[in-house]
């Protein structure tokens, strides 16, 4: 588990900043840090303008407190957590606005190819925040509509989101959803509502760990040939004629 | 609760979408009207098709429809609320009456999240199409490069096509060719059979896609939560809502070997990702070991199942995980298909309904114990079934291809018998099963006359001279109209036997059987009864069974309103209702209000669950006065309530069975000739329909407020007086169980 270290406050979670920072031995944030960051074309003009905390206070690149960690092996893709998480956070059961996603990998997994989902290895992702330290989603939001809140955790406040999903594009693992419905973006918040209600403890909230690569494979090795692809064996196929 | 300007109404989504494949039209229309008296899924689907289709109606004919509709849990984070029903015209019962096709999987929750409470298909298209429906976009679309195609192919070309996230329901070549004993799949293995797929073969509709990004809007979605906590956590068991473990565990007080809570240590989904999961002891009040709690790849296929097991999965919203997921090299190899599993037939449907007839060496160890070999049978059996699209009238299919060949009739019959190679099935190898479906499913009558057993019993029976098949124990057909036992006698005796008669079709009723096989013991399920049905006698022990009585018919009613109900909300009756619960804490008792606080929860109105069985005793009596419409007399005239001599019509064997054991005497479930007419009587009593004929009556169409059903049963001269009023043969079951259900959160809210 790490610790909420300055260090780790000034950002890692997105490599490039990690190495950057740590090479350079920075181990204090300031305002007039931020400042030359955004001189520097490192960051947007929103993080030197905004003060993202909703304390006021400079910690852009705060340590969010929780992370959900997933094992797809246990994933029985019975998209509760979507439901879950939507009638939480949004008072509807909306999986597709959901703020973690199974149903999208369910069938063939991460693209048609990979060799998982139900037709192939079983196996499809559960897609969670990872709740970077240097949240891409938030430094790419034109509108400054992603805040910190007192825990690190980085949310949308609906009033300024505009829906333009510059957050989604953004997010290296494109986890924020604009709602086809409200015309806004959602993200994480780390509430576990989600884990809570998984009947088969896929998914737990942590401390918050770098959960870049703790969610098992995305892809199958050696995948299947697709049957689409293929000699159809059994409608139609050799076996049968 | 969210607004309802921005995310619509409550539950509902409001509307229907209508599809002409004949003219190519397209519409929506509001199902507001009906929301209140029928619920959705089979109730709007029934009203539709009550409406809508003309008695006489030919299923193959455009004039037909299949209506599929989901209702106001479905999708809404209710547990169990990720199914959905189809209704159509039958394609292999007598008379091709009106039928319901039920199916889980993504389906009914995506149709739901496109905005869409149903959809109605008519006309027929003169060219292979599907109907795309992308949220509010819907569309017809060219379905030629997919038409000849399996299942898997079309649901991975589509998906390739429209998003990985839509569902697919599609037909085989068996819908294709029209075959009546065809199904619609999605989700791999999700059927909706009752001959649904040749109907929508018949509008050259080769599949339903839909994608579904919106919301279901609640009303309370705080309740819906804590509702669903409070469900899972004491009330939920596993599949068929059996409370108790199938072996003796520290923490439980009960086991049943027969119970579906197979999880143990040392059993493991063994061939899981990164390592073998053991499945262990997952207790009530463990919401995250819910999902591990029936382990059924080894349940149905037997322990050699166990290396092969990758997990459970199952349909949208469910944490119970009744679904096997099982991958066999031998299996990979034979049909190219990598992923298997199922929960029902397909899972067992070799072991559990051919051995028995065919008797193949090396199936079962001496001690009866499922080997390898049946592993590979029924998984190669299934894989096949599934891309064809082929259903098999719960297992009639597999029983009928075991008798036609044990008796020499295929042998006779078929021309190309030797095609069929059933010495290399008596000799270990299965792989002949993907030809003789194969052959079933291409309907090809005049040279592969083995496709008539696809047609039904009603049908091969009579062309082969074998009707006496009915009225054999080996059989199961229950029902001289063309459907075998979905729990009949052999569940509560007359209670079983009776429920069997009341639909088109097998009745898929199990609100019967879970309390049957929950594994509490009878003397504690019989103070339950007492409770729920009002007098211990309404269940006997198995076969060891008493007279029918008043409570049995209380029973019975419960049974058939609480799975209609269920199809209509749309929820799972394989594990729905709430009779019985595995936490000691609340003495076993289920909570039989959960339905009508999750309707309320769900859609801000104020219901009692008498409220909800009296909409489902509408929608009941409905399928019912809509069959006294189209049903043949003995003449052949059409317009028959004479369901007692016609239609309820149970088979010969129930009463011949055990020649040498007299019904109602320990050992034996052979029913009574007189004492099953006395149980239609009351059964028909408790419906106020007519007691004689079983058919509704003016009193109890208008108890019901169906007074249009009424006058045109009247004008059709089939409508009696009398029948008992709603009132006086109505018992409460509001709060029925509410002096355990101390935790349930809408009692103190």
């Amino acid at each position: 588990m790490n610790e909420n270290t300055a260090l780790e406050q000034v950002g890692s979670g997105a490599d490039r900043l990690d190495t950057f920072f740590t090479r350079r031995g920075f181990v204090k944030v300031s305002g007039a840090f931020v400042a030359s960051m955004v001189a520097l074309g490192l960051l947007p003009d929103e993080a030197a303008a905004v003060p993202t905390s909703s304390e006021g206070k400079v910690d852009y690149y705060a340590a969010p407190s929780h992370v959900l960690k997933i094992n797809r092996a246990r994933c029985t893709g019975c998209q509760r957590c979507e439901m879950s998480c939507t009638l939480t956070n949004d008072g509807v059961s909306q999986p597709a606005a959901a703020r973690i996603h199974v149903h999208d990998g369910y069938q063939y997994g991460k693209e048609l190819g990979s060799g998982d989902g139900i037709f192939y290895s079983m196996e499809w992702n559960i897609r969670q925040c990872h709740m970077c330290k240097a949240a891409m989603c938030q430094t790419a939001c034109p509108h400054g509509a992603i805040l910190t809140d007192d825990k690190g955790v980085r949310y949308v406040d609906q009033e300024k989101c505009v829906g333009c999903g510059s957050c989604v594009a953004a997010c290296p693992y494109h986890m924020p959803v604009v709602n086809t419905v409200t015309g806004k973006s959602s993200k994480c918040i780390a509430c576990g509502r989600c884990a809570e209600q998984c009947p088969n403890g896929a998914l737990e909230l942590i401390e918050w760990e770098n959960v870049n690569h703790s969610s098992g494979p995305t892809k199958q090795e050696n995948p299947l040939p697709l049957v689409s692809e293929q000699q159809d064996f059994i409608a139609g196929g050799k076996i049968a004629e | 609760m969210a607004d309802t300007a921005t995310f619509g109404s409550y539950g509902w989504a409001g509307q229907i979408a209508r599809v002409n494949l004949t003219d190519g039209t397209i519409s929506v229309e509001s199902d507001e009207a009906m929301q209140d008296d029928y619920i959705g899924g089979m109730g709007f689907a029934n009203k539709i098709m009550y409406d809508e289709v003309a008695p006489g109606t030919a299923w193959d004919a455009p004039e037909n429809k299949a209506v599929l509709a989901v209702g106001p849990l479905t999708g809404s984070g209710v547990p169990l609320g990720g199914r959905s029903t189809w209704a159509t015209l039958s394609t292999f019962t007598t008379d091709y009456q009106v039928v319901d096709c039920h199916c889980g999987g993504q389906l009914g929750a995506m149709l739901k999240y496109s905005g869409h409470d149903g959809l109605i298909i008519e006309g027929a298209s003169d060219k292979p199409v599907y109907i795309l429906i992308d949220d509010d976009k819907i569309s017809i679309e060219d379905a030629s490069s997919v038409w000849g195609k399996g299942t898997r192919e079309t649901n991975e070309a589509l998906c390739k096509k429209h998003g990985l996230d839509a569902c697919v329901a599609a037909i085989g070549p068996a819908g294709e060719n029209l075959l009546p004993y065809a199904c619609v799949i999605n989700s791999r293995s999700h059927s909706a059979g009752a001959g649904l797929g040749a109907v929508l073969g018949s509008k050259k509709c080769k599949a339903v896609v839909v994608r579904g990004t919106k919301a279901v809007n609640v009303a309370d979605p705080q309740m819906v939560s804590a509702l669903s906590d409070y469900m899972i956590a004491q009330v939920l068991g596993s599949n068929n809502n059996h409370v108790v473990p199938s072996t003796q565990q520290s923490w439980a007080e009960y086991y049943d070997k027969g119970s579906r809570w197979t999880a143990k240590k040392g059993l493991y989904w063994a061939a899981a990702e990164g390592g073998a999961i053991e499945t262990g002891e997952p207790k009530p009040f463990e919401p995250n070991t819910m999902g591990y709690r029936c382990m059924k790849s080894t349940k149905d296929l037997g322990p050699e199942a166990e290396k092969y097991t990758v997990k459970m999965a199952g349909c949208h919203g469910c944490p119970v995980r009744c679904y096997a997921q099982v991958k066999h090299p031998t299996v990979l190899e034979k049909t190219g298909y990598q992923s298997m599993g199922n929960t029902c037939v397909p899972n067992f449907p070799f072991s559990s309904y051919m051995q028995s007839i065919m008797k193949v060496p090396g199936t079962t160890t001496e001690e009866g114990t499922l080997t390898e070999q049946s592993v590979v049978y029924n998984l190669l059996i299934q894989a096949t079934v599934d891309d064809l699209g082929l259903w098999c009238n719960y297992a009639q299919l597999y029983r009928d291809l075991a008798h036609t060949y044990v008796e020499g009739i295929l042998e006779r019959e078929c021309p190309n018998y030797a095609d069929y190679d059933f010495d290399a099935i008596m000799n270990g190898d299965g792989t002949p099963f993907i030809k003789i479906l194969s052959d079933i499913a291409a309907n090809d009558t005049e040279n592969k006359p083995i496709a008539w057993l696809g047609h039904g019993p009603m049908v091969w029976c009579e062309k082969w001279d074998d009707m006496k098949w009915f009225d054999t124990t080996a059989s199961c057909l229950i029902n001289y109209r063309g459907w075998p036992v979905h729990h009949a006698i052999e569940c509560f005796g007359q209670v079983g036997g009776v429920y069997n008669m009341m639909f088109n079709r097998d009745d898929m009723i199990h609100s019967a059987v879970n309390f049957q096989g929950c594994g509490l013991p009878i003397d504690l399920k019989k103070e339950m009864a007492a409770e729920m049905w009002g007098g211990e006698d309404a269940i006997d022990p198995d076969k060891n069974y008493t007279p029918m009585n008043e409570h049995k018919a209380e029973f019975c009613w419960w049974s058939i309103v609480t799975d209609v109900l269920h199809d209509c909300l749309t929820v799972c009756n394989w594990v729905w209702p709430m009779a019985m619960a595995p936490a000691k804490e609340r003495s076993y008792r289920g909570d039989l209000d959960l339905e009508a606080q999750f309707y309320t929860a769900v859609t801000g109105k104020e219901v009692t669950i008498d409220d909800l069985y009296k909409a489902a005793e509408r929608v009941m009596t409905l399928q019912r006065a809509n069959t006294v419409r189209g049903m043949t007399d003995a003449e052949g005239n059409m317009g028959c309530n004479d369901f007692r001599n016609v239609h309820d019509v149970i088979t010969e064997w129930p009463f011949t069975k055990d020649p040498d054991i007299e019904p109602f005497t320990a050992g034996t479930d052979k029913m009574e000739k007189d004492d099953f007419q006395t149980a239609l009587t009351m059964v028909y009593k408790r419906f106020g329909w007519d007691e004689e004929l079983g058919c509704p009556t003016k009193q109890c169409l208008e108890d019901l407020g169906l007074d249009d059903v009424a006058s045109d049963l009247e004008e059709l001269g089939l409508l009696p007086d009398g029948g008992t009023s709603y009132d006086e043969r109505t018992r409460k079951y509001d709060g029925i169980l509410s002096q355990y259900c101390g935790d349930n959160p809408a009692l103190s809210a």
